[in-house]
């Protein structure tokens, strides 16, 4: 047969040409190209009605009897079920925490007939009569609760508690979930659109999302999974915090297997900071920026207005020392933070490093703050512990390295002296001490005691230390707010190694004096012509629910941290200030 | 102290006793204890044998070593029955020694502190104890340098010496302070086995298992290139094979062995540890063989660094149908069947390379002392330290040697804590798993 395109031809064709061009365009990536990084979320919840209703709900439940947040549209049985199954004085208990306070949020996840597998010894009664599974799960434990009735009798035949148990997640919540992840800024420019909630399925669940889990905060976590050509963008949302915690996109094929969970999204986008230095500028500063594999954030080639002003910076170690016992056997721990992956950490980041203005009183910033967390998994839980690198860049050339401790320790106080490494721009230096009247010249590598009256008063200032051959003059000033850093002072000559790569553990944890660890690298060598490496270790004491501390509080009916941070570091400023 | 696997004796009269009048017997009665008797004896065969039992047959494995022998010292040392060897004791750096039948017993020699804290162990025939160096917490006891020399406990002297450093495609660092993981031992060829992770990085994975003649401290034989954490030597229906745990993916693999227990070929995907319920993060730190031929898997997060992690233990079983490892049930509690078993002249050390020497350690235990057990989970428990971490020995029945670490619910610690507040002077908590206690005093320490 021949169709006549006589009079349609041309624009027929030069719309299907339109139409094949857009879908040429449209293609989604080729699986050969490499995967996108993945990408951590702020992890703040969005503001949709979902979010709204869903809060509202459990607001409402937790102030219900019992503060157990039912399952919707359920029929006429299971509903009659879930009615007697939250009678029962078992289940009543559920959100009743061990140590007392407020309900932790409870919330009924399924209710279905029981099956011959969900059948143990004491249900066996079951095989004859007709009996429900309803499924709870304790948001604040991760306590995922089975429990077996008989729906004629209304008896409850057994209640079983699974901890670190994560259930299926019911429709709503699996929609919300989408929900969330649609909203996502990450999402939407992960796949140049708002995509429909057709999009987010996965044949595998009847719920339309896949598990995932968030083993560090041990919250409540799903991933809906968007499909795109042959790849799957994964969204883990985390249902507890109604927040993305980030994306991921996988090859869809055997790979895809593995979950996306919270940890491995975390360690594979904070691990990046561990392979090469990030340059950062801000303002008149420029910086580079590395994870190291003990020595936290080290920061390096600091410049400010291009004039070297740092050659490195870092936190070498962190002890922390407990009162218990005689005098001369005190205990403590000797802490390294550092990456992720493939490092002598105790403590790893779960983030990357951010970068927080600072402002004055009138809101106008006068400076950024380079912070990097590490924490251990259950911090705030006793005897797991979270350490900041805290780097203050303000405009006009002062600069502040500080140490940062929430928390939440093995007990009462303890005292945490961490080492800090400062190496000032500089071929060589002269350094002077404030002797009480005029600055004395140190000759020799030594160190300085805390004390008071070793400051100068104007400024506070203890140490002086010039530059030759580049760098500038800087005054060391040790801390004093919130509380004085009583801060012991060391100066060696630069080696390259005694610091300037990693050094997973210096000094012994416990001690109280100078023998802190800085020294050991004290021979006493003379100074003069040499570059020096300034070492600084405060002392900041825990004190419960004041400093250095965190405690876990039951907010909403989902454990949230209480924080008292406490910080010590001294001020480098520069003499005299630099002109703009 | 072995495993016995064999089937009771019927007990014997006693001396001096007149034999019992046997009762005229019907010609059935007569085939049947014929039968039952032929049976007997083939079953008493096949076992001496070493015939493939069941868990064989099934697709199961076998555990080589049965041969494992108590330590010689430990009975001048008060110990009355099996030992406990313990490298993750929370109050304890190094080695220390338990007493299943004696709660609250503890023997550390003072030389078993020397290499800082331990983690991979096992025994040999003899009673000689290997282990390894893995630092906890922190490197100021484990310096890297150290990572990869095996240490050996004299099954004489109780000495604690350092036995063979495995070689290293590269020295262990700061960015990877880890070196020897998983320590076993071979009854059929007198072989121990080693796997180091020394020089590997995240791009690079140079890692070796190495197979050692104990006797000679020399290497047999190696193969590069694979970080594993947990190694154990088994019998399956085809050869000898090694299996370990990958330190750097969620699954179990396996290499064969040829005759002399060198490893040959590629290794072999044996198990995805997330289909037995696992994280993507956790890896298998020790593999037990059980006596059905399933296996125990303790598993940890392990990333390379030192932060601490619990434990915890799943369970595969063989599937023969589909050739192949399916989640299974978790194994009831063991009999506790701690036999006393003084080594003699006549406890045979394995057979030589080549030789199957299974037969001739199992007659040597049987001659071992006492009385014949039922089939029970191995004397000589070893628990290893959990990498990074460290928590109450999984024996719960020790009780008392070392607190509950478990973590329970964040707001039940944080009560606790609350409570604390009205104790007087304020006194420390207990650390978690994975804090290193450390003890000073004002003289000099040496160097770290």
């Amino acid at each position: 047969m021949i169709y006549s395109t006589r009079g349609i031809g041309g624009p027929l064709l030069l719309g299907l040409g339109v139409i094949l061009l857009g879908l040429a365009c449209a293609r989604p990536p080729s699986a050969a190209a490499p995967l996108p990084t993945p990408v951590l979320a702020a992890r703040i919840p969005p503001d949709l009605p979902a979010v709204r209703a869903r809060r509202a709900a459990i607001a409402t439940a937790l102030a219900a009897t019992p503060p157990i947040l039912p399952l919707a549209g359920l029929d006429a049985t299971a509903a009659q079920v879930q009615t007697q199954v939250l009678a029962d004085p078992r289940v009543r208990a559920l959100p009743v925490p061990a140590g007392g306070g407020g309900p932790m949020l409870v919330e009924v996840f399924g209710v279905v007939p029981a099956t011959a597998g969900d059948l143990t010894a004491a249900t066996q009664a079951c095989r004859a009569r007709r009996c429900y599974k309803t499924v709870l799960y304790t948001f604040a434990t991760a306590t995922t609760t089975t429990v077996i009735s008989d729906a004629e009798s209304g008896a409850v035949l057994e209640v079983a508690t699974l901890p670190d148990v994560q259930p299926d997640v019911p429709p709503h919540l699996a929609a919300l979930a989408v929900a969330i992840a649609r909203a996502a800024p990450e999402v939407q420019e992960a796949l140049q659109m708002v995509p429909p909630a057709e999009m987010a399925t996965m044949a595998a669940t009847k719920a339309g999302v896949t598990s995932s889990r968030c083993e560090r905060s041990r919250h409540l976590c799903v991933a809906p999974i968007f499909r795109w050509g042959e790849r799957a963008l994964w969204a883990v949302v985390d249902l507890t915090d109604l927040a993305l915690v980030g994306i991921q996109w996988t090859d869809v094929g055997a790979t895809s297997r593995r979950r996306v969970t919270e940890a491995s999204l975390q360690d594979t986008v904070v691990s990046r900071w561990c392979e090469t230095p990030v340059p950062l500028t801000w303002g008149p500063w420029r910086l580079t920026a590395m994870l190291t594999g003990s020595d936290g954030l080290a920061i390096t080639e600091v410049t400010y207005h291009g004039r070297p002003w740092l050659r490195q910076a870092k936190i070498t170690d962190w002890h922390v020392r407990y009162p218990a016992g005689p005098p001369d056997q005190a205990v403590g721990f000797q802490d390294a933070v550092g990456c992720p992956t493939f490092s002598a950490a105790a403590v790893i980041p779960v983030s990357e490093p951010v970068l927080a203005p600072i402002t004055d009183a009138s809101a106008t910033p006068i400076g950024v703050a380079l912070v990097q967390d590490f924490r251990n998994e259950h911090w705030p839980i006793p005897c797991n512990y979270r350490y900041q690198n805290r780097y203050e860049f303000y405009a006009d050339g002062r600069m502040r390295m500080l140490a940062v401790n929430i928390g939440r320790g093995c007990g009462r106080g303890g005292v945490y002296r961490p080492i800090l490494r400062l190496v000032p721009a500089g071929a060589a230096h002269t350094v002077a001490a404030w002797d009480g009247a005029a600055w004395a010249r140190w000759p020799d590598e030594r160190w300085l005691e805390p004390s008071a009256a070793r400051r100068r008063a104007a400024d506070g200032a203890q140490l002086r230390i010039a530059a030759t051959g580049g760098g500038p003059t800087l005054l060391v000033v040790p801390g004093q707010e919130p509380r004085p850093d009583d801060a012991f002072l060391y100066v060696t000559v630069t080696r390259s190694a005694e610091g300037d790569g990693d050094l997973p553990a210096l000094g012994d944890c416990c001690r109280e004096d100078v023998r802190q660890g800085p020294e050991t690298f004290i021979d006493p060598e003379p100074l003069a012509g040499q570059p020096i490496t300034l070492w600084y270790v405060p002392q900041m004491p825990s004190v419960e629910r004041a400093a250095c501390w965190a405690e876990s509080v039951l907010r909403d009916g989902i454990l949230v941290a209480d924080e008292w941070p406490c910080a010590a570091g001294p001020w480098l400023v520069p003499e005299p200030p630099p002109t703009p | 102290m072995t495993m016995d696997h064999r089937p009771p004796r019927p007990p014997r009269a006693p001396r001096g006793a007149a034999p019992p009048r046997r009762p005229a017997r019907r010609p059935w009665v007569l085939l049947i204890c014929g039968v039952g008797l032929a049976v007997g004896i083939v079953a008493v065969l096949a076992t001496i044998l070493g015939l493939p039992d069941p868990a064989r047959r099934a697709g199961g494995l076998r555990a080589v070593t049965a041969c494992r022998g108590t330590p010689q010292f430990a009975p001048g040392y008060g110990f009355r029955g099996g030992v406990i060897l313990s490298t993750s004791l929370p109050q304890r750096m190094g080695l220390v020694l338990l007493d299943p039948a004696q709660p609250g017993k503890a023997f550390q020699h003072p030389s078993w502190t020397q290499a800082g804290h331990l983690g991979a162990v096992t025994t040999d025939a003899a009673g000689n104890i290997y282990v390894g160096p893995a630092p906890r917490v922190s490197l100021a006891t484990n310096p890297p340098a150290g990572a990869t020399t095996i240490w050996r406990v004299d099954t004489r002297t109780a000495e604690m010496t350092p036995f063979l450093t495995v070689p290293a495609a590269a020295p262990p660092s700061p960015r990877n302070p880890f070196g020897i993981l998983g320590l076993a031992y071979d009854c059929d060829t007198g072989s121990l086995y080693a796997a180091s992770v020394a020089g590997s990085a995240p791009a690079s994975e140079v890692g070796r298992i190495v197979q050692i003649d104990p006797d000679a401290g020399a290497v047999l034989s190696q193969v590069e290139g694979i970080d594993a954490l947990g190694i154990v030597i088994a019998a399956t229906p085809t050869g000898k094979r090694l299996y370990y745990g990958s330190a750097r993916e969620p699954r179990i693999a396996s290499l064969a062995l040829d005759a002399t227990g060198a490893p040959r070929g590629a290794p072999r995907p044996e198990i995805d540890l997330t289909d037995l319920g696992a994280d993507i993060q956790e890896r298998a730190r020790r593999i037990d063989i059980l006596p059905d031929g399933s296996l125990q898997v303790t598993v940890i997060r392990f990333r390379f660094t030192l932060e601490p992690t619990q434990p915890r233990q799943l369970h595969a079983r063989y599937e023969a149908a589909g050739q192949r490892w399916v989640p299974g049930p978790a194994p009831a509690a063991p009999a506790r069947s701690i036999r006393p078993c003084r080594p003699t002249p006549s406890v045979r050390r394995p057979g030589r390379r080549g030789r199957r020497g299974g037969a001739a350690d199992r007659a040597a235990a049987w001659r071992c002392g006492g009385a014949p057990r039922p089939r029970a989970p191995p004397q000589l428990l070893v628990v290893a330290v959990r990498m990074g971490g460290a928590a109450a020995p999984r024996l719960r029945r020790i009780g008392g040697i070392a607190p509950d670490h478990r973590r329970g619910a964040r707001g039940e610690r944080d009560r606790s804590s609350a409570r604390a507040g009205g104790r007087p002077g304020g006194a420390a908590r207990q650390p978690g798993p994975g804090r290193r206690w450390g003890w000073t005093d004002p003289r000099p320490r040496r160097p770290a």
